[in-house]
Order: C-alpha cells, then structure tokens, then sequence
C-alpha cells in the first residue's frame, strides 16, 4: 500500500514537472516567433556608433546651453541695466527696491557722506 | 504702503537721465520753452514745454536751456526751469509713484562744480525727493563699471569734459580734471568752420547737432562725407571732410593732453595700469576713433588701452543708482 502511494506521488510530481517543462518551451518558441529578427553584426555595429555619436553631441550641446546660460546669467549680474522703456515696470522691481550689498569698502561712502554733509553746512561764500 | 525708491539722475547740459530702483527710465533733453505770446499758448494748449516737444515747437517758444557747462545758470528762471525738468523726468521714470514714497536720490555733477551749484542743485532737488546725494559723474560712471582700481574716466558731455582718476577709493581733488569743453563746444566750431568756407549755407543747431552724431571722426584716414545744405532754398551738396575732421580735433586735444597729465603726474609704480585701463564715457563717446586717438596720445608713454562704454546715455545714472542702493541706510540718515 505504501509503496503504491509512493508510486502515485512521484507519477502526479513527475508529471506536473513535465507540464511545467513543456508549458514552458511552448512560451519560448512563441516569444522567439514574436520578437524581431537580430540585425547583422555590421549593422548593429553601424547604429551603436550613430547612437553614441548622436549622444556625445547632445552631451555637447546640453554642455553648451550651461555655459551659455551660466554666461548670460554673469551678463545680467554685471550689467544691472534696466529695462529700456521709459515707465516700464521690471519684473524684479519688488527685489530691486531692496537695498543691494556693496563690494566697496564702507570708508568710501563714509568719505562721500562727509562731504556732502560738509557741503550743506558750508555757506556760499566760503 | 509706501515704498522706498532709489534713484540715479544725471543733470546733463544737454540731457536729463534718470534711473529707478524699480526697473524703470527715463531721459529728456534739459530745455524748456516758454509760449512765445498768446497765440503759441492757444494754439499748444500749456504754458511751457519740456525736452524734445518744445524743440519740435521751438518756433512758437522761447528756449532756455538752463544748464551751461554743467551747471545751472545764475538765474531764477534756470534755477525754476531746472526743478521743472527733473520733476517731469522723474514722474516719466516713476508713473507708478504712489504719494507717500520715499525717492533716495543720488545726483551726478562735473567733476569739479562749485560749491554755489552743488548747493543749488541741492536745493532744487529738495522739494523733489526725500534724501539727496551729490556725486561725480565720472566717479558715477566708474562706479557703473565696477571699475574702482587704477582707471582713469573721461566723461565727454555737452558742457564740459570731466577726467576722473581711480585708485580704490573716493577721488580726491588732484585726480579730477573738468575742461570746460564738450559736444556743444564741437558744435560751435563745426559751425564757424563751416560757415567760414561756405558762408551762404543754412544752418541750425539741429542740422550741426546731427552731422555731428552721425559723421563726427577723428581718425586719420576716413571716408570722404558729403552732406546736403540749403543756400537760400536751394539744395547743394558740400565736402566736409577735413573740417569735420579739424573741428572735432579741436575737441579731442586737450582731452588727450590732459589724460596725459593725470597718468604723468601719477604713481610712477601704477601708471601702465591706469594707461590700461581708460574708459570714454558721455556724448563724446560716440565720436569715431576718440578711443584709438587717445591711445596714439599715449604712444611716447608706452601705449594705452582705452574702451569707450556702451550705454552712453544712462551710464552716469545707472553708477549714481548703483550707489545709492548700495550705500548703508545708516549713512542715509546722516543727510
């Protein structure tokens, strides 16, 4: 009895296993039939190299927009110009109203205070 | 709510130029003109006009321009007139000034004006802004560049031509130099040369102003300019190449000579610096070859560098804004 129950056990294991292998070579050779053919070695070759040439140029480019972005950014920090228009608002008019940091040493506005504080005291004549 | 507003002005002879901290600008030609009679009144509809509108009506006004070289005629209607452009110049750059604003104000004038027009620009200005600040102009202009360290400015206006030394701080009186010469003096000239060769042409002003701006030249060698006058209605075309040119040298040689007394009378350690670095600012700026003319003037001292700016018009407004904003609020509640 034991020895049937055995048998019976390793029948139903050894048959699932094969359900399991035959399932699953039948997907395979689906997914094979389904996918496209492998290019030849050249021509894979050919598009790797246009891919990657492709790819150091956008690498390039992008590098050049940073630095002409980074250019134009130092431009507008240097030249502080407002806009042209006479009456016309800037966007940044609420920041531009802020007092802005110096890069002169305080002793010069110190000098330049002095003297226009001596020149309201001073009389025409002198 | 009120705001607290910078300003830059430059009062020029020829041009009023002013800069807001809020972005925004204007100029205007320094004259106003005054109705002729009652009929130019009607017929303009106001009592006066100001900058290029009263030029374009000039016939129908009495002009006044009422700064000469720099700085404001001996007169009370200079003194008015004055007011009366910088407060239309300042309403044209601030349309959006609310009543309680407070206008921090920083004023260009020549290198060397004197005490009496440096009050009375003080005292016009008072009842304009709030908080005023007397500066140089080419300290103005040196200070839009960031260009504190051994550099020389040569500011070319209408009135006169101010030289300005830098050397890391504010400049005292031996680094300023104020020639009483610039582009109306150009003006004058051209005008008696020409009409000393061609003495029934017609001109004006205007006619002079805009040869000027558009031919005016210094170099050596150029292209000849023919230009187009009126002789009693009738139109002829003139050379004026070499007059142009001697007229405008008339200009540019004592500017060249006294660029070569500042760096002669320099800091002999620092002088190849500041021939490097000379910088034209001003009307005079747009003269063709003025930079490369300055820079011949300098060959027997080893050669110069000299660039001339790209904003002519604002450059002045924009450093005495830049200064204003920059300057501690402390040392604005000491004025």
């Amino acid at each position: 009895m034991f020895i049937e129950v055995c048998l019976l056990s390793l029948g139903v294991f050894t048959g699932s296993e094969l359900y399991k292998t035959i399932v699953h070579n039948r997907n395979h050779t689906q997914q094979k039939k389904e996918e496209p053919e492998i290019p030849s070695l050249s021509t894979q070759n050919n598009s790797t190299l246009e891919r990657r040439e492709l790819s150091s140029a956008l690498e390039s480019l992008t590098q050049e927009v940073v630095e002409l972005r980074t250019d134009l950014s130092n431009y507008i920090n240097a030249s502080k110009e407002p806009p042209v228009q006479a009456g016309a608002v800037a966007p940044s008019s609420q920041q531009a109203t802020q007092q802005q940091e110096s890069v002169l040493p305080s002793s010069i506005f110190e000098k330049l205070i002095e003297e226009n504080i001596s020149l309201r005291k001073k009389k025409t004549g002198e | 709510m009120s705001d607290k507003i910078y300003v830059g002005i430059d009062l020029g002879t020829s041009r009023t130029s002013v800069v807001t901290s809020t972005g925004t600008r204007a100029t205007v030609k320094t004259c106003i003109g005054f109705s002729k009679d009652v009929i130019s009144m009607k017929r303009l509809g106001k009592e006066y006009l100001l900058g290029e509108e009263a030029l374009e009506n000039r016939l129908a006004l009495n002009l006044i321009w009422p700064l000469a070289q720099g700085v404001i005629c001996d007169d009370e209607q200079a003194t008015e007139a004055t007011s009366r452009i910088l407060r239309h110049v300042i309403e044209q750059a601030l349309p959006q000034q609310k009543e309680g604003d407070q206008l921090y104000a920083a004023i260009g004038v020549p290198a060397q004006a004197g005490l009496k027009n440096k009050k009375k620009i003080l005292q016009i200005t008072k009842g304009i802004v709030h908080k005023n600040l007397i500066v140089s102009e080419p300290f103005a202009v040196a200070y839009a560049l960031d260009r504190f360290d051994e550099s020389l400015v040569v500011d070319i206006g209408a009135g006169t031509t101010d030289l300005c030394r830098m050397h890391g701080s504010l400049p005292d009186k031996e680094d300023q130099v104020t020639l009483n010469t610039g582009g109306n003096f150009l003006d004058d000239e051209l005008t008696k040369a020409l009409l000393k060769k061609y003495s029934d042409i017609q001109l004006t002003p205007k006619i002079i102003q805009g040869i000027k701006e558009k031919y005016g030249y210094i170099a050596d060698t150029a292209d000849p300019v023919h230009v187009t006058f009126l002789s009693k209605g009738i139109r002829g075309e003139y050379d004026i190449t070499d007059i142009l040119r001697d007229s405008c040298l008339k200009l540019t040689d004592p500017i060249c000579k006294a660029v070569q007394d500042l760096i002669g009378s320099f800091d002999p350690d620092f002088q190849e610096r500041l021939r490097n670095n000379i910088i034209v600012a001003g009307g005079g700026s747009r003269l063709k070859g003025i930079d490369l003319a300055i820079e011949k003037s300098l060959e027997a001292y080893g050669g110069g560098n000299v660039s001339c700016v790209q904003d002519a018009e604002y450059c002045g407004a924009i450093g005495a804004l830049k200064m204003s904003m920059e300057m501690p609020a402390e040392y604005w509640e000491k004025i």
